[in-house]
């Protein structure tokens, strides 16, 4: 599939004033409210004067309005423009402005126009549902059927300075005098265009956003138009095929495949309100190459992967996307499913991803935990493993921060992310809920905490925000004094170290593997690299009983 | 004080071809219709009733009081113009009120001669932007008609 990106149009907003400035400043022309426009001064026949009053803009004969001169002489000379209202110009000229379409933003802001709705314009012109009747005006335009297949209305697509302009055209017209008047505004309502349906049912189509990838590509394919309000999109020109939605994946952009996601979220969820199952695709966009003369990228031969709704869930975590409570299902199910993660280190010997490793340790000996530390943040690492640095979350107990200052050095890592056992366990907080927003705030990739000296009360706890993290295929090691393994842990644990420090920084573990399977290492922590020896039951014991 | 009257006054320039000619008159209410070609038999009942008028009031415009406003300027144009209709429809008379009222924002009173050479002025200067060319004619002979009541005098 090619898909063509363009660029986001400086100027739909711009012409959106300048109609209407255009369309309510004529009206408001013959009224008091024409003075907040500018410096005009209103006279006879409804017109407007400004300066020296030789001219003036007044109604033209032939409708619209037009810019008449007074000579000395008291006789009067129009000067007809191709435009039929020329007072956008007119105001900015007066503003000393050359750039007509700023002046009329900033008229369009200042008075509040762009909440105004030109269907409902009153007074000189008012809308003109002529639509259908209007030849093409020569641009490639877009059809929108609404949900019945009734014409809805009409846009046209403008290439400004090299970028891609699309356009609603909306028409005018005076009571009493002959034509219309065409005006284009920013397109306010989502709509889905189409070039050409399937004319069977079930047929499988596509949905994009990008405008680029709907003109590109011969296939069943709906272009997406996104103005917010998703709800009031016209789904059900969807309900006679099995839809698509394109998610755009830039792999140097985040923010803009983030941007793809949460539109793809917010499409199926609205989609789904109405009935609509729509399925995710993943276009993933590398090598860019820009587009002669249009100010954008072209992507040629992207793959399309099409997402499973596990993997689209994934895939809006991935990007911190809120998913609507709608695609996530009953919130009460507990789902089991496949866990990827499963048997992959996340550092050697010691975490798994997604699983629980408890490391027992005698009451008065140094804890491991400092120098796992300095793997897990990369300042060292295994003779045989590359550098390792792990993001992960770590709960001080109250009492033993300044011990953990202290162990570190006070040197701060970006990889650990140090809170107080407070945040789960002060009166009042839910350590579930309050475990499950630190998850969304830090990702981390391993939980770590101690898990010795607090009430059954306080171990409920922490063992629930423990379960919590292994739902969410977070890692979690947590640190208890021998033989004081609560049961309720013991259950869910997949590693089991026994800890006994033989020397200054050196460690002999013993690890209790599934089935009685049980391994001794020695870990010698001195030095940059972490260097693995063999142990022995003997050796383990003679350290625990320093 | 000499600095404000450093300009000469004067009046606006008029359309010369205007004589007290019949037949000078009929080639200008001619050239007046220009762009009538489509219609020849309207054409030719407008410039019929143009001739009456315009002989009219070379007879007897000076026993004639002169009055000018847009909606009497209008009705003398409809009086007299076939073209016109057949060639706007519907359109026409929505057309001859708005160019009526352009080049008469105000009644002229007989003896308000500037008034009116600003209304000529006025229409030969934006002359191709009307669509009701009756109405330069009808300003011809109202000239004509301004001129006898001015000569009687």
């Amino acid at each position: 599939m090619n898909v063509k990106v363009y660029e986001k149009s400086p100027y739909t907003e711009k012409i959106d004033a300048y109609s209407r400035v255009k369309l309510f400043g004529a009206n408001a022309v013959d009224s008091a409210e024409i003075i907040r426009y500018g410096n005009v001064t209103r006279i006879a026949n409804g017109g407007i004067t400004a300066g020296n009053g030789r001219f003036a803009l007044q109604p033209s004969f032939s409708g619209g309005h037009v810019i008449t001169e007074c000579y000395t002489d008291g006789s009067l000379v129009l000067y007809p423009t191709q435009d039929n209202s020329p007072l956008p110009e007119l105001l900015a000229d007066l503003n000393g402005m050359a750039d007509i379409l700023n002046n009329s933003l900033y008229l369009s802001r200042k008075l509040h126009l762009d909440c105004k709705d030109p269907d409902a314009a009153d007074g000189y012109w008012k809308r003109c549902f002529c639509d259908l009747a209007q030849p093409p005006t020569g641009m490639p335009s877009l059809d929108f059927y609404n949900r019945d297949m009734i014409f809805d209305c009409r846009e046209d697509i403008f290439i400004i300075d090299g970028y891609v302009t699309v356009l609603e055209a909306k028409f005018f017209k005076t009571a009493n005098m002959p034509g219309v008047m065409l005006l284009y505004f920013e397109p306010q309502r989502s709509r889905l265009a189409t070039k050409f349906s399937p004319t069977e049912i079930n047929k499988k189509i596509w949905i994009t956003s990008e405008l680029g990838v709907f003109l590109e590509n011969e296939e069943p394919i709906f272009w997406f138009q996104n103005c917010g309000d998703l709800e009031k999109t016209d789904f059900p020109l969807l309900k006679p095929y099995y839809s698509t939605f394109i998610i755009t994946d830039f792999t140097n952009d985040g923010l803009r495949t983030r941007n793809s996601v949460a539109e793809a979220q917010a499409f199926k969820a609205a989609a789904f309100k109405h009935g609509i199952p729509v399925s995710i695709a993943v276009a993933h966009l590398e090598n860019g190459k820009n587009i002669g003369n249009i100010r954008g990228e072209i992507y040629h031969d992207s793959s399309l992967k099409i997402l499973n709704n596990e993997e689209f869930l994934q895939k809006c975590d991935e990007y911190r996307v809120t998913v609507d409570p709608v695609l996530c299902g009953n919130p009460y199910e507990i789902k089991f499913q496949a866990n990827k993660a499963i048997d992959s280190y996340l550092l050697p010997f010691f975490f798994e991803r997604g699983r629980l490793s408890v490391f027992q340790e005698t009451a008065n000996s140094l804890s491991i935990r400092e120098p796992l530390l300095s793997l897990l943040d990369g300042t060292k690492k295994f003779v045989e493993y590359p550098v390792a640095s792990i993001k992960t979350l770590i709960f001080c107990r109250q009492g033993k921060i300044y011990r953990i200052k202290k162990q570190l050095r006070n040197q701060a890592s970006a990889s650990l992310r140090f809170y107080k056992d407070a945040m789960l366990l002060a009166p009042g907080q839910n350590a579930a809920e309050e475990m499950k927003e630190l998850l969304g705030e830090i990702r981390p990739e391993l939980v770590m905490l101690e898990l010795s000296g607090y009430s059954e009360a306080q171990e409920k706890l922490l063992l629930a925000a423990v379960d919590l993290c292994l739902d969410n295929g977070v890692s979690v090691g947590v640190f208890c004094e021998e033989g004081l393994v609560p049961p309720a842990l013991a259950e869910m644990t997949d590693k089991n170290f026994i800890v006994g420090e033989s020397a200054y920084n050196i460690f002999n573990v013993k690890e209790k593997a599934d089935k009685g399977m049980t391994v001794f290492h020695r870990f010698n922590f001195n030095g940059k690299a972490v260097t693995v020896g063999k142990s022995n039951e003997e050796e383990l014991a003679a350290a625990m009983r320093k | 004080m000499k600095e404000i009257f450093s300009e000469m006054p004067s009046l606006p320039s008029l359309p010369s071809e205007i004589q007290d000619d019949p037949e000078r008159l009929c080639s200008f209410f001619c050239k007046a219709l220009t762009g009538a070609e489509q219609y020849p038999e309207a054409t030719q009942r407008t410039l019929t009733l143009l001739m009456n008028w315009g002989n009219l009031i070379l007879q007897h415009g000076h026993e004639i009081s002169f009055s000018f406003s847009a909606s009497e300027l209008a009705e003398m144009v409809r009086r007299c113009d076939c073209l016109g209709p057949a060639q706007m429809g519907f359109y026409y008379e929505g057309r001859l009120r708005a160019e009526c009222e352009f080049l008469v924002p105000r009644a002229i009173k007989e003896a308000d001669i500037l008034a009116f050479y600003r209304t000529l002025s006025t229409w030969s200067q934006n002359r191709s932007l009307f669509q009701c060319f009756v109405i330069g004619a009808v300003l011809a002979i109202k000239l004509l008609h301004l001129r006898k009541i001015m000569g009687g005098k």
